[in-house]
């Protein structure tokens, strides 16, 4: 019965959320980009690399962009869910009904969601045919699982930033600040990360970064939940060992990552990051709605 | 068990406290005014009782669930009009109705709900983004009838109602009671609230001042009909004569002109023929029904006149 009503509020969300003109936009965008990048890369693609691996090279260039694209979509699509509610008002009809307050957040995160899954389905569908446009016919048996491979790890993504973009919502007072909180998250989670773990290696590790840094720094920089996406997308086995791609194809940390066999660095731990980041997110926040004044 | 019941209710913010210690009892199957000027604390109240806005002190609980902690279950057997909601823009009128019913687990079927809040079905199917106040209150309304709550909690419902939809939500609040439901409203539009109530509370600056029926308050302050009387001479009857009568609360004289009080307006008549009996022709005579406004009026300012005093 409670389930039920937790579908009843995400599929509210859901219905509410994808009418969204915002969202749509940037999915369009998010599109083109693939399509783009995909294109390039099969301009770039050496003489002598082996053809059946020309699609794993693209859906790896496309994984690095999908991570930028996809927090800023769930962000996006996210930040006002609750706050909105609660300065318009909608939110009294919402906890007239027999909803806890648990609920109206899980609902919405699960809402939100799927509204960035329909999302990234469509770019994916954009990344098969563009594919199969620039490319050609993939070999199946080994291009699907790596694809529906990403496409899950990417929803998951998506799930984790729309799960911090409600919680942000959910803790604020104004919409301002939903908004500064989410693009202040971005920053940090994105861009000034390895500056945050260069800082602490000062501290402990005395000095900066050597060109092989110990595994708990590398777990460390892993820590993000983009960076933790793309270890986690390196079980798919995208990463193609070829002498033109010595460089391009595999970052150096992502080497090290694999070759390291440290548990710290495992994919499995990545997948956990991810989750973590999305529970204590939420735990956080609802440990604040919970007791807030809606009135 | 009581539909509402209150203990020492408090709500305090910052320095201001919006309500002040309210005790209240509102008994299962009938309807409740809750009236005061805006900013009385009514809304405040109210959010309390549905989880909205945990208080201060003190506790309220719903059918004897206490707000904080069994609100889901207050909620299932409640419908909520809140006042200053907004609706879903993107969303139709129906997916309004649709999703309350599925929250609500009940099957009502959607188009008798349009058509008992007066709501055309093609209306239903645009997005209430465009609908006016109206409309929405009409919506909301409907919404809040879906799967029979035992308890209406309306705040403001006439708020952006033309006199059609006012008559209109006057009429789904007797059914409403007829079928068994406490129905407990706010409003600072007091005719509203003499037409269905059967007791009202009135607050004033978070303080609850008063709770009664309304016949009993009218009473209790001494205004009701006034009765104004012209004689062509002194009757043989005193004032005190005239107030020994059953129903009449004043009398008072000025030259021929007599203004009398009436707790009961069907006692006119015998007023007018004791004076007659007593030897003075009544050349013309008029009376005046003192609205629920002048109660209201007069409970505030004796109110005020008290926080003066101990103040």
């Amino acid at each position: 019965m409670r389930d039920r009503r937790l579908v009843v509020m995400a599929r509210k969300d859901f219905d509410d959320a994808i009418r969204s003109k915002t969202v749509w936009f940037i999915s369009g965008i998010f599109a083109l980009l693939v399509v783009g990048i995909t294109y390039q890369l099969s301009q770039a693609v050496p003489p002598d690399f082996p053809q059946s691996a020309i699609p794993f090279v693209a859906l790896n260039g496309v994984a690095q962009w999908i991570s930028w694209v996809v927090s800023i979509l769930s962000l996006v699509a996210g930040y006002a869910s609750v706050i909105s509610e609660r300065r318009s008002g909608s939110m009294k009809i919402l906890l007239g009904l027999p909803f806890e307050r648990a609920e109206v957040l899980v609902g919405k995160m699960l809402g939100r969601t799927a509204v960035i899954a329909v999302s990234v389905a469509a770019g994916f569908v954009t990344v098969a045919l563009s594919i199969v446009v620039f490319i050609g016919v993939p070999e199946l048996a080994d291009f699907l699982w790596r694809f529906l491979g990403l496409f899950f790890l990417t929803v998951l993504l998506g799930a984790v930033y729309t799960t911090l973009a409600v919680s942000v919502s959910a803790v604020v007072s104004t919409r301002r600040r939903a908004m500064l909180s989410v693009v202040a998250l971005f920053f940090i989670t994105q861009a000034v990360w390895t500056g945050f773990t260069q800082f602490v290696y000062l501290f402990f590790g005395g000095g900066s970064v050597p060109l092989r840094p110990p595994d708990w720094y590398l777990f460390l920089t892993y820590l993000a939940p983009s960076a933790a996406y793309t270890r986690a997308a390196s079980a798919l086995d995208l990463l193609v060992r070829h002498p033109s791609l010595a460089i391009d194809g595999v970052p150096r940390r992502a080497a090290q990552a694999q070759q390291s066999g440290s548990f710290l660095l495992s994919e499995y731990l990545a997948f956990l990051v991810l989750i973590l980041w999305a529970v204590l997110g939420g735990l956080l926040a609802y440990n604040v709605f919970r007791n807030a004044d809606l009135g | 068990m009581a539909a509402i019941e209150t203990d020492a209710l408090m709500r305090r913010y910052g320095e201001v406290v919006a309500v002040d210690s309210v005790d209240l009892t509102v008994e299962q199957g009938e309807v409740f005014g809750f009236l005061g000027p805006n900013g009385a604390g009514k809304s405040t109240l109210i959010n309390m009782l549905l989880d909205y806005t945990p208080p201060t002190s003190g506790e309220a609980r719903v059918f004897g669930h206490r707000t904080r902690g069994e609100a889901v279950d207050i909620r299932e057997r409640v419908g909520v009009l809140p006042d200053g909601y907004q609706l879903y823009e993107r969303l139709s009128g129906r997916r309004h109705l649709e999703f309350v019913a599925g929250a609500r687990q009940a099957d009502d079927d959607p188009a008798d709900v349009l058509d008992r809040v007066g709501l055309d079905p093609d209306d239903a199917d645009r997005n209430a983004g465009d609908y006016s106040k109206g409309m929405a209150q009409r919506l909301v309304l409907g919404m809040a009838l879906i799967g029979q709550p035992d308890l209406l909690i309306l705040d403001e419902p006439s708020t952006g109602l033309d006199p059609n939809g006012i008559r209109l939500m006057r009429d789904v609040i007797r059914e409403e009671v007829d079928r068994g439901a406490t129905v407990f409203f706010s409003s600072h539009i007091l005719s509203q609230v003499e037409a269905v109530c059967d007791r009202v509370g009135v607050m004033n600056q978070g303080r609850l001042i008063e709770v009664a029926a309304l016949d009993e308050i009218r009473d209790a302050i001494g205004v009701g009909t006034t009765l104004h009387v012209t004689v062509d001479q002194q009757p043989k009857l005193t004032l005190s004569d005239l107030e020994a009568m059953d129903d009449v609360t004043n009398a008072e004289a000025d030259g021929p002109d007599l203004t009398l009080t009436l707790s009961d307006s069907t006692a006119k008549a015998r007023v007018v023929s004791r004076i007659e009996e007593a030897g003075a022709t009544v050349t013309d005579f008029e009376t005046t029904e003192s609205s629920l406004e002048d109660l209201f009026a007069e409970l505030i300012d004796e109110d005020e006149a008290v926080e003066e005093a101990s103040a």
